[in-house]
């Protein structure tokens, strides 16, 4: 997808969603290439530019807000993730928890290359306020 | 924007239409008549409760003077919580059927809550993947069987009295479109229609007849007009549209009105889909029979502000011997429409804080001062914002005072427009066209209110103002009452004539869903769905940080006298 509605919901599995666990027990695909690392620095401008765009193309508003601000969904603006950690929330989503949020996946969406791009970005917010 | 198609003449259609019902009446086909006309104030047996849309029962044994004493009869979980309660039960000869996220679908004893039967179904994992996920407005009960759209783009009816599925239908390429069903459908005569999700999706959206006896289509409609004048260039397969949540149906005219969504992409940077993008942000007028187009008239041309008039309800309303159609779209002006022909009667807005447009016309519905965003990368103040004058919940409409008791949101936004190649490989990707921040009103604070107004004039006779903008529905009863249930978590009996609080009770979480009465062996039943959940409210931190932290929840709760 376009859009990157990162939604970092806190894995609490408290609640029992056996709807859920099915969705989750299919399987979603796994990503093609080698995605243990990027092809690119994650400090890379032209990348941090290009995923800021696709972040921002789309629906952030109703997700984690514009440029990462303040919504539901967990803050990215001034905070540090683990580049892969990111990678991985993008590409499997999220079926949500306590918080009562979902993320969709992105990793049947977009290629490696355009989830790297979106985890600079991503990374490029750690020392962003929250205005 | 309005079109005239072919209505016919209205006592040569109840002629007409006699001749046509009679012979179903003796065939036992009564449900659609006797549903219209309420003639059973025990049930509520659709969406809306009433093929009018008013949301209103004719119970009173719960009224103005003993309100003060509900209590819980029961409560219902259904385990889970993404994305909160967002449906409307039904309750039928005293079993209440109710649908809540990741489409489970439950029957109940309406008097004591046991569950009869549930229904989980497995759904495909592509959900996972959507942004339409994983929630349901509600469900349809009609010729002994439930049906409900899915997450995943099938349209199941399942056994009234077992839970078990009598037909499934794969409609929507789901892997392909990333478009689902989320609204409830409308059973009408031997169909039951429904519309898709498709307004931020690069996609046709259409609005679907299938025959519950077999669940055989028995036709569709496109809501995006073959036309290159309407849609210049390849821009209309990247339309959107769809009508994604539930329609009106006036049985004498014999024709199912249907708001359409807004167009993709939802904004405009100028060329991105040139023309007025027929039939998108348009109330429809569809033959029920055959689906074909009576007349449409298109609230917002060119819509660029998503302003979707696919949400809400049709009001089917007579008043001075005309036939009314009130409908409003979610930039909180309300269109008052002829409804056998389309010809705008008045156009009133139910928001103070505007600047979309200047004004609309009342007598034509045209749109004065348009104040669209279109330069890419500059942020443009508009309201209201995104989520909506009103979203897609309901008013509801008293016979008994003649009141609409409707809901309204003031708040504004920064839009900012960026350029956007539509995605539709492997699958549709979002086609937003843009991204906005919530913003607080010129001089002052975003708010929300319930108004009881005049459903023609708009004229207002109480207000009540909320912090948080409210996005539940709302029920009004025979017995002068409103209910109403807010952000917080608390749900309110207000006095129909004064709007005075009489009654509230905290339930834990906020509310989206829609309240409802019913009577079982004599006692009547306010069933109130509860579970904070909903995409607009990523939008409210940004004006209240607070409301970040509303705890989520999904669970039905029921009241009655003590």
């Amino acid at each position: 997808m376009r859009v990157v509605v990162v939604v970092l919901v806190v894995a609490v599995a408290a609640v029992g969603l056996p709807a859920v666990a099915l969705v989750r027990a299919q399987g979603m695909r796994q990503p093609s290439g080698d995605v243990s690392k990027p092809p690119f620095p994650l400090d890379d401008p032209a990348a941090i530019e290009e995923g800021k765009h696709r972040f921002s193309a789309s629906c952030t508003g109703y997700c984690h807000g514009r440029e990462g601000r303040v919504s539901r969904a967990p803050k990215l603006r001034g905070k540090t993730y683990e580049p892969a950690w990111l990678y991985a929330r993008i590409d499997k989503g999220s079926p949500g928890g306590a918080s009562g949020l979902v993320m969709p996946a992105f990793g049947t969406m977009l290629p490696p290359e355009e989830i790297w791009k979106l985890v600079a970005y991503v990374m490029s917010l750690s020392n962003a306020k929250d205005e | 924007m309005r079109k005239w198609l072919s209505v016919g003449r209205a006592p040569l259609l109840f002629a007409l239409v006699l001749l046509f019902v009679a012979p179903s009446l003796a065939l036992g086909q009564t449900e659609g008549l006797s549903r219209l006309q309420n003639d059973d104030p025990n049930n509520w047996p659709m969406y809306h409760r009433s093929y009018d849309s008013f949301r209103y029962s004719p119970l009173s044994q719960i009224n103005r003077d003993n309100v003060k004493n509900l209590t819980v009869a029961w409560v219902h979980q259904p385990g889970a919580i993404v994305q909160g309660l967002e449906s409307t039960p039904l309750v039928v000869d005293g079993v209440m059927y109710y649908i809540a996220s990741y489409n489970r679908v439950f029957a109940l004893d309406a008097a004591t809550g046991k569950e009869i039967w549930h229904f989980y179904p497995k759904l495909d994992p592509v959900v996972n993947t959507l942004f339409f996920q994983p929630y349901n407005r509600g469900l349809a009960v009609s010729s002994g069987r439930v049906y409900f759209g899915s997450l995943d783009g099938r349209v199941f009816a399942l056994d009234q009295k077992t839970g078990k599925v009598v037909w499934e239908k794969q409609i929507l390429e789901t892997k392909k479109c990333s478009c689902n069903f989320t609204g409830a459908p409308l059973a009408v005569k031997d169909k039951v229609i429904i519309g898709q999700t498709a307004g931020e999706l690069p996609i046709q959206g259409k609005i679907y007849a299938l025959k519950t006896s077999s669940g055989d289509k028995a036709w569709e409609f496109n809501t995006i007009k073959e036309d290159p004048k309407s849609w210049g260039g390849d821009s209309g397969k990247f339309g959107g549209g769809g009508g994604w949540m539930t329609g009106s149906y006036d049985p004498i005219l014999n024709l199912v009105y249907w708001g359409t969504a807004n167009p993709a992409p939802d904004y405009d940077w100028g060329g991105a889909r040139p023309g007025d993008n027929l039939y998108t942000s348009s109330v429809l007028a569809l033959d029920a029979d055959t689906g074909q187009l009576k007349w449409y008239f298109q609230e917002i041309p060119h819509d660029d502000w998503d302003y979707d008039s696919g949400l809400g309800e049709s009001l089917v309303l007579d008043r001075d011997g005309k036939k009314l159609l009130v409908h409003q779209n979610k930039s909180g002006f309300v269109f008052v429409y002829d409804r056998t022909n389309g010809k705008i009667e008045n156009v009133w807005p139910m928001n103070h804080v505007y600047n979309w447009v200047k004004s609309i016309n009342p007598k034509t519905g045209e749109l004065i001062g348009r104040n669209p965003p279109r330069e890419v990368g500059k942020p443009k103040f508009i309201c209201p914002w995104i989520a909506g004058g009103r979203s897609w919940n309901s008013g509801s409409y008293s016979p008994k005072t003649k009141l609409w008791y409707n809901t309204a949101m003031e708040a504004c936004e920064d839009v900012t427009v960026e350029k956007q190649t539509p995605q539709t490989e492997p699958a549709a990707g979002l086609f937003f066209g843009g991204d906005q921040v919530a913003k607080h009103p010129p001089g002052g604070e975003a708010y929300g209110h319930l108004d009881a107004r005049d459903p023609v004039t708009g004229e207002r006779k109480w207000s009540i103002n909320f912090k948080y903008p409210p996005i539940g529905s709302v029920l009004s009863t025979g017995g002068g009452l409103v209910f109403h249930g807010d952000i917080e978590g608390i749900v309110h009996a207000y006095d129909a004539d004064t709007g005075e609080q009489l009654w509230h009770f905290r339930t834990g979480s906020g509310h989206r869903g829609g309240p409802i009465s019913y009577s079982v062996n004599g006692k009547q039943y306010i069933a109130v769905p509860s579970g904070l959940g909903s995409l607009v409210l990523g939008l409210y931190p940004a004006l209240w940080p607070e409301v970040e932290d509303f705890p989520a929840g999904a669970a039905m709760f029921v009241f009655t006298l003590k």
